[in-house]
């Protein structure tokens, strides 16, 4: 072709020949575009174009240009939008949603709303939305109670309801789909017999009865009502919901639907005056017997072709063929009085069955089924729409959060939590104030575009997206705070709903979702990516300050907002892993930003954060929520994500004592971590956990296979200097303590602390070396150790930082064995007042400083720290065996120095109980040597004998036959 | 004035009319061809509303389509002569007009290069804009495999479903203008997209499925996003289209 020269004149080609490339098949000629134009080509020939057209970006183009040429011209009103240019608004276009349905087309328009075809995504079904509303509120909520109670029955004859609720403060009913036209059309076919009526009949009088087992009236039965499909009939169009919404254009052709009268009276008369009762056209409530009435009316008329004149016309019609107990039935149903008509739907039906068997056997009945396969008649005028597309603020979130809504969250929230009422009223004030913001909002987004036309198409989309978002997040919000597994730390959710104002910034909107880089953001995410990267090696090798310093830093130098989010959660998990007092608070900022930002990747990292800091702090409920959460968000992660997982779930089993669970899950974890490069530097992560559950179960053997692995894969992963090595190495020698001299204990601790340096408090060594030393009797040196630690935590992490509490009750410990029992209260008095309430930390502490105040005579406050440790245990939702065996124990020694040797040696059979095949032999040893105690008091010796020789049996068996220990029983056992 | 009187009057209603009009113009009645500019020609304007060409060029167009309408070319007749009294006259007029005013347009640029297809432009359109951010990133990874996933998801469509999606996609048609190109009801087409569009979200996750695997890494990532994104996506971008 010509292409190269201009003018117009030398863009005309002679023939229409071929475009772009060579295309396949020839390009259409002008006579092809000209039926097509006219509308006369075949479906067939048009396939070939559009096959041609794939490669051929003329003959496209001019494809898509008849077919615009053709729309605006065709004067065919089936496929060329009828509705007048005042409804320019248009309401909801293909591509919208209600709700989930997503649009595909408008089928019909009545006086107060519309029907959509429409596809649901989630179950991949076609079906048919209808949107009705009313302005009147009264109005609106009977609409929505009945479209929900239509969602409710399922019943053969019956249009199904698979949904229904609130959409734009309308009601949406999604229903299914029938294509076989109506009973009216059929009917108005002739040719059938009064069998095929009557059988139709029945079935629509089933599908009546069905709607008033569930208390729905009809309040419009007419033959247009009943649908048809393959042979059965269902009704459909019930209640007010049927009746404003209208199928299609029929309703307002016959039936009426009044409006309030000026004095704002609602007297809602709604009915075809054909078909309507006499009760019901004097603006009685309808009632079943109404319906009934419908039913006789449309009947009669199907069999006679007119409507009966009255009750006793109808008793004395005769039809040849007809049975009279029809008509007789009929003339029941029509009486003018309700209670005189038959008693219920179904007791009609029995009436009208019996008529159709009585003759069974001489007409057998022709296929009724395969005559009824019509179009779905969507012809005709349609309707106007009185409604804006911009709907009213009020009520957009119906469904979402409305009256209902928020009572049913108020009761359940009054009641399952004990909520106070300021602390419901601020809940509630601020999803009050959100919905109301978002309705807003979303209002003046549809008026900006729709009819102040300052906005573009596209920006409303992104808008509405925007809003979309939002209102799932409030409904995911709500639907939390209803789940019968929330704990309470939802409801801070609702304080960290994604920012609405978003939505209404038209520059954020656009940024929002296109997410377009600036330069100058693109710098912002470089620098905040290398703060991460700083961060997390500091997460991992220490030196957690400078990394927060820069990011505060970048903090203030950062304008973009999902940088911003993302350094905020960098910074929450550095605290989060200080076990920073602020952690919390840091996080909760930090997610909100990120939530903010709609950045889901980063979501999940904060609440796998938050997750691993619960479980620390033994906070396990709530670690759980959050884990529940983590595991839906990334249910299909791999790589580092799915490591990180397996970990969290191993750690959380493993804190609520499924050890073996625990044990599986870092076994997957490993084989996951070794398959994955970036999850290689997990691995040791891994083994040092699984190293942990195999001690904790007893295999000392393979906890330190695992836990030399971890050293291995830390070292080679970080380096021998690194925090995770000598943890790992520190957990190595606290395993190995059995089974090593102390001498190459201490030394071993002590090269860790030399390698450590700054890091030595954080490796959990100079603990481990201080209890050595402890044991070994060096208890000044210990005390030196743990003061020094002691120090260390009050200063770095504060007074009530688990650490620093558990830093006090070992210097307790050690003042103990210095003979300071003075010392040790007054330290543990300390330890137990810090306000951070954590109970494995906390009821250690109790059982100390109860033996510190036995010790120092103090009885009656012994038992009172037991008491508040039994408490704690008893307020734990699982049981916890070792906790439970320590106050035992504790209250074993206690009940002894009281001198009431059964009520000990009850205590210290329970602690036997809780220690036997779950805690190491030492500690059962210990047990039974107070039980051998508490007998010898009560006078049984050779009770107590021979629990004290079980007890060395024990600790012999486990090769601990001459530890101190050990020696204490042999003297209890020589003092005999 | 009766019909019979006036056969210009209701040129546009008779196969008589354009008959006499061909036979007039074909046989350089001036009268006739002022008939035939008068009265067809401005029909052309509102069939190429849509291309938004200046004035003047559309007056081009008119004075070409005339030219060809009644000149024909070395190896054809006038292009009249072959349309006289078939009652089609109006619509070649449109038809010439129209294909004159969309090389105007493809001229001037306002497509992807020439050497891409149709095809080509729809798939990479699709493959763009039915991804969030996050997967776009992830995509790169991937490109290939993806595009490829499009690329042959989109062939595997029947041709009517490829021809009705690049019409509205690509060309901004609505179910409206798709149903009249078609002759059929505008539920029809809304359908006939709705169904192209799952099917493509159906397909291209098969194909990443079977040519990344599931144990890729990433590619899970990628699908599940997908799976929330497809539809969405897609009916949002269905809508736009990125039309000339």
């Amino acid at each position: 072709m010509n292409g190269e020269h201009d003018p117009v004149t030398s863009t005309v080609p002679d023939t229409p020949g071929p475009a772009v490339g060579d295309p396949a098949g020839d390009c259409l000629s002008d006579e092809q575009l000209v039926e097509l134009a006219c509308g006369t080509s075949s479906l067939g020939w048009l396939d070939q174009a559009h096959a041609h057209a794939a490669t051929c970006t003329r003959c496209a183009a001019l494809l898509a240009e008849v077919g615009r040429m053709r729309a605006r011209e065709s004067p065919d009103p089936t496929t060329v939008d009828a509705r007048p240019p005042s409804l320019s608004l248009r309401p909801l276009a293909v591509g919208d949603r209600i709700a989930r349905f997503v649009i595909e087309d408008e089928l019909g328009a009545g006086g107060m709303g519309v029907v959509y075809s429409a596809y649901d995504p989630i179950l991949d079904r076609r079906l048919a939305v209808k949107l009705v509303g009313d302005h009147r509120r009264s109005e609106q909520a009977r609409l929505l109670r009945e479209a929900q109670a239509m969602a409710r029955i399922e019943h053969d004859n019956v249009v199904r309801v698979f949904e229904a609720g609130e959409f734009d403060g309308k009601v949406f009913i999604a229903m299914e789909v029938m294509e076989g036209g109506d009973l009216r059309q059929w009917i108005r076919r002739g040719e059938h017999s009064w069998r095929q009526i009557v059988e139709l009949f029945v079935q629509a009088g089933r599908g009546l009865d069905a709607a008033h087992e569930h208390g729905l009236v009809h309040r419009d039965f007419k033959p247009a009502n009943v649908l048809l499909d393959g042979g059965r009939a269902r009704v459909s169009d019930f209640g007010a919901v049927g009746f404003i919404s209208g199928r299609d254009h029929r309703i307002t052709s016959d039936a009426i639907v009044d409006e309030p009268d000026a004095g704002g009276a609602v007297t809602t008369i709604v009915g075809t005056p054909r078909y309507m009762a006499p009760e019901q056209a004097r603006g009685d409530t309808p009632t079943a017997a109404s319906d009934q009435y419908s039913f006789a009316v449309s009947l009669y008329e199907a069999l006679t072709g007119q409507v009966p004149e009255s009750s006793a016309q109808c008793g004395s019609t005769a039809v040849a063929g007809v049975p009279r107990a029809v008509f007789r039935c009929l003339a029941r149903a029509l009486a003018p009085d309700p209670g005189a008509r038959h008693p219920t739907m179904a007791a009609m039906v029995v009436v009208l069955e019996r008529a159709l068997s009585r003759r069974a056997r001489r007409i057998r009945a022709s296929l009724v089924g395969g005559a009824l396969v019509v179009g779905l008649g969507l012809g005709g005028i349609l309707v106007p729409l009185p409604s804006s597309p911009c709907a009213s603020p009020e009520d957009e979130l119906s469904g979402v959060w409305d009256a209902q809504r928020r009572a049913e969250l108020q009761s359940r929230l009054a009641d399952g939590r004990q909520l106070g009422d300021a602390e419901w009223s601020r809940i509630a004030r601020t999803i009050d104030d959100y919905a109301e913001s978002w309705g807003h909002i979303r209002h003046e987004a549809c008026l900006d575009t729709r009819v102040r036309a300052e906005v573009s198409e596209s920006v409303l989309d992104r808008r509405m997206a925007c809003l979309d978002e939002r209102r799932i997040a409030l409904e995911e919000t709500l639907a939390l705070l209803l789940d019968d597994r929330a704990s309470g730390r939802e409801l801070e959710l609702v304080y960290e709903l994604p920012d609405l104002s978003v939505c209404d910034d038209l520059s954020a909107v656009v940024s929002d979702v296109a997410l377009p880089l600036t330069e100058e953001h693109r710098e912002e995410v470089e620098r905040a990516e290398r703060a991460r990267a700083q961060a997390d090696l500091a997460l991992i090798v220490g030196g957690v300050d400078p990394a927060l310093e820069s990011i505060d830093a970048l903090l203030e130098s950062t304008s973009w907002q999902p940088t911003q989010a993302y350094l905020l959660a960098t910074r929450a998990r550095l605290l989060l892993g200080q076990k920073s007092q602020q952690a919390l608070h840091a996080w909760r900022g930090a997610y909100e930003a990120a939530v903010r930002s709609r950045d889901a990747e980063l979501q999940l990292l904060l609440e796998m954060a938050v997750v691993d800091y619960l479980i620390g702090t033994n906070e396990l409920d709530d670690a759980g929520f959050w884990m529940s959460v983590v595991g839906a968000r990334a249910r299909r992660k791999q790589g580092k994500r799915a490591v990180q997982l397996a970990r969290m779930r191993a750690s959380l089993a493993r804190a609520e004592g499924h050890l073996a669970a625990a044990r599986d899950e870092l076994e997957a974890g490993i084989v996951l971590a070794k398959a994955s490069d970036s999850a290689k530097v997990l691995l040791d992560v891994l083994y040092g956990d699984l190293g942990g559950v195999e001690m904790e179960q007893g295999n000392t053997e393979e906890a330190l296979a695992a836990t030399e692995l971890a050293v291995a894969a830390a070292t080679e992963a970080y380096g021998a200097g690194s925090l995770r090595a000598l943890r790992w190495r520190t957990n190595l020698v606290s395993m190995s303590l059995s089974r090593r001299d102390s001498s190459w204990v201490e030394r071993e601790l002590r090269e860790i602390l030399a390698t450590a340096g700054s890091l030595q408090y954080e490796t959990g060594a100079s603990q481990l070396l201080a209890m050595v030393l402890r044991i070994e009797g060096r208890a000044r040196e210990a005390y030196a150790i743990d003061e020094a630690r002691s120090d260390w935590c009050v200063s770095r992490l504060g007074p009530t930082h688990p650490q620093t509490v558990e830093s006090l009750g070992s210097v307790a410990r050690d003042l103990m064995l210095l003979g300071d029992t003075e010392g040790a209260e007054a330290m543990l008095e300390r330890a137990v007042a810090a306000p951070r309430d954590v109970p494995g930390v906390s009821v250690q502490l109790l059982a100390d400083l109860s033996y510190a105040r036995r010790e120092n005579g103090d009885l009656e406050g012994a038992d009172e720290a037991l008491s508040r440790a039994d408490d704690i245990v008893a307020a734990s939702p699982e049981s916890r065996p070792r906790w439970e065996a320590a106050l035992h124990q504790e209250r074993g020694m206690l009940e002894l120095a009281r001198g009431r040797p059964r009520l000990a040696a009850e205590a210290f059979r329970r602690a036997l109980a809780a220690t036997v095949g779950r805690a190491p032999p030492a500690h059962v040893a210990v047990a039974r040597l107070g039980l051998a105690r508490a007998l010898r008091s009560d006078g049984q010796p050779e009770q107590a004998r021979a629990e004290a020789q079980r007890a060395l049996a024990g600790l012999a068996d486990a090769d601990d036959g001459d530890s101190p220990l050990a020696r204490e029983i042999l003297d209890f056992l020589g003092e005999q | 004035m009766s019909a019979a009187e006036d056969p210009v009057g209701t040129l546009a209603a008779l196969d008589a009319g354009e008959l006499w009009l061909a036979a007039g113009c074909s046989s350089g009645d001036r009268w006739a061809t002022r008939e035939l500019e008068s009265t067809l020609l401005p029909a052309v304007v509102p069939a190429l509303a849509h291309l938004r060409l200046e004035a003047a060029v559309l007056e081009d167009i008119k004075q070409i389509t005339l030219q060809r309408l009644l000149t024909g070319s070395p190896n054809t007749s006038a292009k009249i002569l072959e349309y006289a009294g078939r009652g089609r006259l109006r619509a070649l007029v449109k038809v010439v007009a129209l294909r004159l005013g969309v090389d105007i347009i493809r001229r001037r640029g306002r497509e992807p290069t020439e050497s891409a297809t149709p095809d080509d432009w729809l798939v990479e359109r699709l493959s763009t804009g039915m991804l969030s951010p996050e997967s776009r990133a992830m995509k790169t990874e991937h490109t290939h495999a993806f595009k490829e996933a499009f690329g042959v998801a989109v062939q595997e469509l029947s041709d009517r479903a490829r021809g009705v999606l690049r019409l509205h996609v690509l060309h901004q048609c609505t179910i409206d203008e798709i149903g009249a190109l078609h002759g059929v009801h505008r539920s029809t087409a809304a359908r006939w997209i709705a169904e192209a569009r799952d099917s493509i979200g159906n397909r291209v996750r098969r194909h990443l499925r079977s040519s990344l695997g599931l144990t890729s890494q990433g590619v899970e990532s990628l699908l599940e996003s997908l799976d929330s994104q497809v539809e969405l996506s897609l009916s949002r971008l269905l809508p736009r289209g990125l039309g000339s």
